[in-house]
């Protein structure tokens, strides 16, 4: 039995969900989904880990933060720098996870974070006492770097999911991944637009999956539960959220193939291949909308569901029909426990080849030496200085800056 | 998290090993092509042929068979038209060598067969990717694929085959050196009757034309070499269906198991449950290798068929190309013999069997619960009765061969006309 159980007997309103917010990136998820669920009126409670660099300001949706001290402009992506300066501050986080968490949580309990030092790193602390100190694993809802972006980058986001999921030894905290490599709609896009656009999707997604899965469905055969969609949720290994609008691309809604619509949104954010796709180990879907007039679901949209129940190979799908009138009919849903992504192996190979020629290409430059010209530097130098020294006559000691050397006093 | 070996050397990526790069070594065999970026950037190039030529030649010697053929078909039309381009002054020369020698329908007969096979090349090429592909992609027959996943894959992901360019390579210079033969030497005025500067050029040109020659044989010869990869692949298949009844057939199990209901859908003959492509690809192999065979030994041996006597056995005329057309059918034939059609008798054989033993079980059986109810011994026709008369049904439509007749019979008719009448057409069409 799901140890999810004892949700069914709360209602929406006794619901508590926390939301740890690790790094900028992970800041801005969090925010979103606190400001989603607060739309709700879902209580909710969160704790915000970031650098120096942040202004009280940008953090006033968090009802507690930490900042790293001695973290004034982040760790540039260095994720050894960021976890040398968080690991001495362990005892201060954990006494704000014991604030937030109380003695026994009962809730939604939700991780998020990015893809830089600062998020990453605390995020690996974070885990480390909640699985210790509260023998919790929470989802992780971090977001993949497009294949462009810095090899630091790359390398962080490959550890941290090694870490994470896939190590011998790993906690195993289910790892909800969001993908900033754009969708083929979305190759035009600027990529700032691309990330801006998961960022602002995935909380609103969410926000639907976890209201509507207190709410009846119009159908008796698909009433899938709260406890199920936790139960999808906490599913060990890779999961991704779907979030899309049904009536577009996708044809008519009333016969929507959701199976297709559900696997193209995951191909487009994992690049598994269709044939794997409905490996995954766990899966709770939401349909919004497409009932009828009258509340019932049309023959179409009910073959359509149980071909979809039949797709997965490993795993009973959850599927629920909500009917929220004046909103567009979409399908939420989180699809848990994927086989392994193939946009993972490749930030992995990413991260391998180009960190790995970079650590390389750094060091050799140690090792080479530079012939210097020191006559030609030291002339240009008094060049530099008579233009700004006699032709502008700024007496540079004033300033504090290095005294000028003119001709006569450089060496021949 | 990362493991440096550390000295005061320089460091070297032999000495940097990261925590996950054991996980990563495990599962990148499961890595796409497609999601490595510098695959990405030769895919871009071979999308935009024209735009893209010089560095064309590198992209494909990177790119495996298997990316090369995921392409739209305009971009293999693209390729095409450029390897043929390439050729075409070469098949002009051809030609002229046949006006010279008054025998310009020859020559016009020979473009045609070469034209014809190098076409049809990179069409089967496609095509049998696009069906074993599809076949190993989806999920519907697991007990069918899983022994062909391997070889698919392993045979389509190989990249530029080097000998077999070198071999294109000779085998045109054999073809270059035939056309000089006629040209030059066998005291006919042609081609280098122009200006200096024309020389040149056309010096140039042959030169281009040489490669587009090699870049023809070796198409013709990647596929040729395909079609026995294929209709191994394709044997593969019939062993598994033949070998999954054989337990009904020959041995002690019931008609109502799991295994024999899979070859039923299978073989059955709706596209919802039967792999229709089974019965395409011997067809298309059988048609392919005819004609790119001709487009081999015409390639090879072309020039020399404007000349009236090539050998004993062979004459430079009508004759003569039909009978080396009926030669590519032969070896064609000689070729599928052991590879498709025995196995397309077994499993013909086999499954025949098969449907008439399941029937002459099921029929009087079925028979017998119906009339009870007609003569009104019994009062209804029990669930089970029904669930068997559907199975019954779809046992009784299923194909006992995996080749269409109809299509068999279309495709046997072409290759017909093309054999016996090709030839003779051409011939008389320019006035041979």
């Amino acid at each position: 039995m799901s140890r999810w159980k004892r949700f069914l007997q709360l209602s929406r309103d006794n619901l508590h969900v926390a939301v740890i917010s690790c790094g900028e990136t992970g800041i801005a998820i969090g925010k979103g989904l606190i400001r989603e669920l607060k739309k709700h009126s879902v209580n909710i409670d969160s704790f915000g880990i970031t650098t120096e660099f942040k202004d009280k300001e940008e953090m006033k949706d968090f009802n507690r933060t930490f900042r790293i001290p001695g973290s004034k402009y982040g760790f540039a992506k260095r994720i050894d720098d960021a976890k040398q300066a968080i690991n001495p501050h362990k005892e201060e986080i954990a006494e704000h996870l014991r604030k937030l968490l109380g003695k026994n949580f009962e809730g939604l309990l939700l991780v998020t974070t990015g893809s830089g030092a600062t998020g990453l790193s605390s995020t690996l602390v974070v885990l480390e006492l909640l699985d210790d100190q509260f023998q919790l694993k929470p989802p992780v809802l971090t977001l993949l770097p497009e294949v462009f972006e810095n090899s630091r980058v790359q390398y962080n986001s490959a550890e941290f999911l090694f870490e994470v999921a896939f190590k011998k030894k790993a906690r195993r905290n289910p790892i909800i991944v969001l993908d900033n490599k754009p969708n083929i709609d979305e190759l035009d896009l600027p990529f700032s637009e691309v990330a801006a656009k998961r960022i602002k999707t995935i909380p609103i997604a969410l926000a639907d999956l976890l209201v509507a899965s207190y709410e009846d469905s119009v159908n008796e055969e698909f009433d899938a539960s709260v406890a199920d969609l936790f139960d999808a949720m906490h599913t060990p290994g890779v999961s991704v959220f779907v979030a899309e609008e049904l009536g577009k691309e996708y044809g008519n809604v009333e016969s929507a193939r959701i199976k297709d619509v559900i696997s193209d949104s995951i191909i487009s954010s994992t690049s598994l291949a269709r044939t794997v796709v409905f490996d995954a180990r766990g899966a709770f879907v939401s349909v919004f909308n497409v009932n009828e007039a009258d509340g019932s679901i049309s023959l179409q949209t009910e073959f359509e569901a149980r071909q979809l129940l039949r797709e997965f190979s490993h795993a009973n799908p959850h599927i629920k029909f909500v009917d929220r009138k004046g909103e567009p009919p979409r399908v939420r849903a989180v699809i848990a426990g994927l086989p392994i992504p193939t946009r993972i192996i490749q930030i992995m190979k990413i991260a391998k080849d180009s960190r790995k020629r970079i650590m390389v290409e750094e060091n050799r430059k140690t090792f080479e030496s530079i012939e210097l010209d020191l006559e030609a530097v030291e002339n240009r130098e008094n060049d530099i200085s008579e233009f700004f020294y006699t032709d502008r006559n700024i007496n540079l000691d004033n300033v504090g800056l290095i005294k000028p050397k003119t001709k006569t006093d450089s060496p021949k | 998290m990362t493991n440096v070996i550390t000295s005061d050397e320089v460091l070297s990526f032999d000495r940097i090993k990261f925590s996950f790069e054991d996980f990563l070594e495990e599962n990148e065999q499961n890595l796409p092509e497609g999601m490595d970026p510098l695959f990405m950037t030769y895919v871009s190039i071979i999308e935009k042929p024209f735009q893209n030529i010089t560095k064309l030649p590198k992209a494909l010697r990177q790119l495996p068979m298997s990316a090369v053929l995921h392409q739209s078909w305009t971009t293999i039309y693209k390729l095409m038209a450029i390897i043929l381009a390439l050729a075409t002054p070469m098949l002009v020369l051809l030609i002229q060598t046949g006006v010279e020698t008054h025998r310009t329908a020859i020559g016009v007969a020979l473009v045609f067969f070469i034209l014809i096979g190098s076409l049809a090349s990179p069409a089967y090429l496609k095509l049998l990717y696009i069906i074993l592909n599809k076949m190993v992609e989806s999920k519907t027959h697991p007990w069918l694929i899983e022994p062909i996943e391997k070889p698919f894959n392993d045979r389509y992901h190989i990249q530029w085959n080097a000998t077999y360019l070198r071999l294109s390579f000779i085998f045109a210079l054999f073809f270059d050196a035939q056309l000089i033969y006629f040209n030059f030497f066998n005291g006919l005025k042609v081609s280098l009757n122009y200006s200096p500067i024309g020389s040149v050029i056309f010096i140039v040109i042959i030169f281009l034309g040489h490669f587009g020659i090699t870049l023809l044989l070796y198409l013709t010869m990647i596929s040729y070499r395909y079609v026995i990869f294929n209709s191994q692949i394709y044997d593969t298949l019939l062993q598994r269906i033949t070998a999954r009844v054989r337990g009904y057939t020959d041995g002690h199990e019931s008609i109502l198991s799991k295994k024999n209901y899979e070859v039923v859908g299978v073989l059955s003959d709706t596209p919802g449950l039967s792999i229709r492509s089974l019965g395409d690809i011997p067809i298309l192999g059988f048609a392919c290798s005819t004609i790119v065979f001709n487009a081999l030994i015409f390639t090879i041996l072309g020039p020399s068929f404007t000349e009236y006597k090539i050998g004993v056995a062979i004459r430079g005329d009508t004759s003569g190309l039909t009978s080396i057309l009926l030669l590519g059918l032969g070896i064609s034939l000689i070729a599928g013999w052991r590879a498709v059609i025995v196995p397309i008798f077994r499993v013909w054989w086999i499954l025949r069997k098969f449907r008439n033993k399941a029937l002459g079980e099921l029929d009087p059986y079925l028979f017998d619960e119906i009339t009870g109810v007609a003569l009104k011994r019994d009062k209804e026709i029990s669930n089970e009765t029904h669930v068997l008369y559907m199975i019954r049904n779809y046992i009784y439509i299923m194909k006992s061969s995996p080749v269409s007749p109809i299509r068999l019979i279309q495709i046997g008719f072409l290759l017909f006309l093309y054999i016996s009448r090709g030839a003779p057409v051409i011939v008389q069409l320019f006035g041979g």
